[in-house]
């Protein structure tokens, strides 16, 4: 079974990486978007069960490429990067296409997975979009490993009630973040993974010209709602702590 | 240009999801002209729509028929100045990637704020665990997702759709549904959250009995998650659920950022805590430093007794 694995490259969720001036993040230090490491553990483990193979695929700077290690030494086969100074910067229509149009050079796919969001962007539609583009069935939110048999795959999946889906291969499966428990690398497989080598492809390569990008026309620090801050200190202060409280809930 | 809104919005037992109503409410405000595709699995009751609506009838869950939905909604939508509006559900993720794709439309996902000034429309976006919001500026007809509570709800009282289309077709098949275990922290009104200070099972017996006595439901910090004391689905957090409830009361979280990125939203903040440097103690509205197990019994015989 071949499976692709869509991965992002993000700013680790301590970081502050915006860069107010130029509206750009600034993406030095990037880590696997943790939302992403679940597709991948979910992709190893129907390997580890069925066989084949499991290409992780990522568009981002050159920084990228330390992530897309991270993920060879949790078990992909192969980590391909789309890197174009003409995508920097690209809004999730361009992203998508842009890895649109890898999966369709590197393909056939049996199996395509996402991960349920970014942890920058916090978007969480990829999955939906490319499974349209590619006009193939999507199980969104899959909460357990899926169970692949007789060219089907089948998973309950979260759309506010959990709805077991059953769909003909290939398909996009999105991961949960309940799906599957991401793996630590051993020192063996970080250290191979060190020499691994990262395929590149780029527009030219691709054949690829990114659309206008949304307009972004400022980004602020997120207001801050102002708060009471009335701090009262010990059980002495219990009743009129209480007291507050039903003020506070209006009753 | 000038703009109009089209909500796009699931039903489930019998009401459409309040997101999109609130969509609604702020177009009205806006003075903008609106309409709903209210999306309804077949034989399932719509018990309130607003005037002008379209419902949408799929013959399984809606989430089978996502690509044939986008096409339906396609020939009922202006190729100019529309803002398609989805509520941040699992459903409205799924059909806004969809219409992106579908339509070849610019997305924005997880938007908290629109803004309509004559030809100028700006959809407001936060990123990086809510540390920023980014100011977009639309220029043609967009898919926008909104989280819930991002506006005023709206009451709906018409019944009667304008127009009802049967979707046809499924990608998908469902071979079967169960509710979702455990609580939705997401869409609950008053959240009670456990952190490291009250972890205890005697504490936790008396903070759900506090819950079901508030009309809430009962969080967790992530450290609580991680030892499997509670289900990712009550953690409250960035990596977990981003909540907006009109009441947070937290007992015994310290308050990391990685934490309030899941709460800073939230209606009224009250946190409880026997550290008084606790971080969350700068975001709270109402603070009280005691140990959570001293002040659970007292809250409960309070709440009982009024």
């Amino acid at each position: 079974m071949r499976m692709a694995v869509l991965l992002k490259a993000v700013p680790p969720a301590e970081e502050n990486p915006y860069d107010v001036g130029s509206m750009r993040m600034v993406r030095d230090q990037l880590e696997v978007n943790p939302f992403d490491l679940v597709a991948l553990e979910g992709a190893v483990q129907l390997k580890e069960r069925h066989g084949g193979e499991v290409v992780v695929l990522s568009m981002g700077p050159q920084g990228a490429e330390g992530a897309l290690r991270e993920a060879m030494a949790r078990g992909a086969d192969r980590a391909v990067l789309i890197s174009d100074e003409a995508l920097s910067g690209s809004d999730l229509r361009n992203t998508a296409m842009a890895l649109e149009s890898a999966l369709r050079r590197l393909g056939p796919f049996d199996l395509i997975l996402s991960g349920e969001r970014s942890s920058d962007g916090n978007m969480g539609v990829l999955g939906a979009y490319l499974a349209a583009r590619l006009g193939l069935p999507l199980l969104p939110q899959a909460v357990s490993l899926p169970e692949v048999e007789g060219g089907h795959v089948v998973a309950p999946c979260d759309a506010g009630e959990v709805l077991v889906l059953k769909a003909p291969l290939p398909a996009v499966v999105v991961a949960s973040r309940e799906m599957a428990k991401p793996r630590l690398p051993s020192l063996k497989d970080k250290m191979r993974a060190k020499k691994s080598p990262i395929e590149r492809l780029d527009c030219a390569s691709l054949g690829f010209s990114p659309l206008p990008n949304l307009r972004l026309v400022g980004v602020d620090p997120m207001p801050q709602k102002p708060r009471e801050r009335r701090i009262l200190k010990g059980m002495d202060s219990f009743d009129e702590f209480f007291e507050a409280l039903r003020g506070v809930m209006g009753s | 240009m000038s703009w109009q809104i089209a909500a796009i919005g699931e039903v489930r037992g019998g009401r459409v999801h309040p997101s999109s109503t609130e969509v609604l409410s702020r177009a009205r405000e806006l003075g903008l002209e609106a309409r709903l595709f209210a999306v309804a699995e077949r034989g399932e009751e719509v018990l309130a729509l607003p005037k002008g609506s379209v419902l949408l009838k799929t013959a399984a869950n809606p989430i089978s028929s996502l690509i044939p939905l986008a096409r339906v909604i396609s020939a009922r939508t202006s190729p100019s100045g529309e803002i398609l509006a989805l509520p941040s559900t699992p459903f409205g993720k799924a059909l806004a990637g969809t219409l992106s794709a579908v339509l070849g439309l610019p997305l924005v996902a997880d938007c908290t704020g629109l803004e309509v000034d004559g030809e100028r429309a700006l959809l407001l976006k936060p990123s990086l665990g809510d540390r920023f919001s980014s100011r977009v500026e639309l220029e043609g007809t967009t898919v926008a997702t909104f989280r819930p509570r991002s506006f005023k709800p709206m009451e709906l009282e018409e019944v009667e759709p304008e127009e009802v289309v049967e979707v046809e077709g499924a990608l998908v098949e469902v071979l079967g549904r169960r509710e979702k275990e455990g609580v939705d922290v997401k869409e609950a009104d008053v959240v009670l959250v456990a952190g490291r200070g009250c972890r205890g099972e005697g504490e936790l017996r008396l903070l759900e009995e506090a819950a079901r006595l508030l009309g809430g439901v009962v969080g967790a910090s992530r450290p609580l998650v991680d030892e499997g004391i509670f289900g990712r689905e009550r953690q409250v957090g960035f990596s977990g659920n981003v909540i907006k409830p009109r009441l947070y009361v937290s007992f015994g979280v310290s308050g990391s950022p990685q934490h309030q990125a899941g709460m800073r939203e939230s209606g009224k903040v009250v946190a409880i805590n026997s550290d008084p440097t606790a971080p969350i103690f700068e975001i709270c509205d109402l603070g009280l430093v005691a140990d959570c197990r001293e002040v659970l019994p007292r809250l409960l015989e309070k709440l009982k007794g009024r």
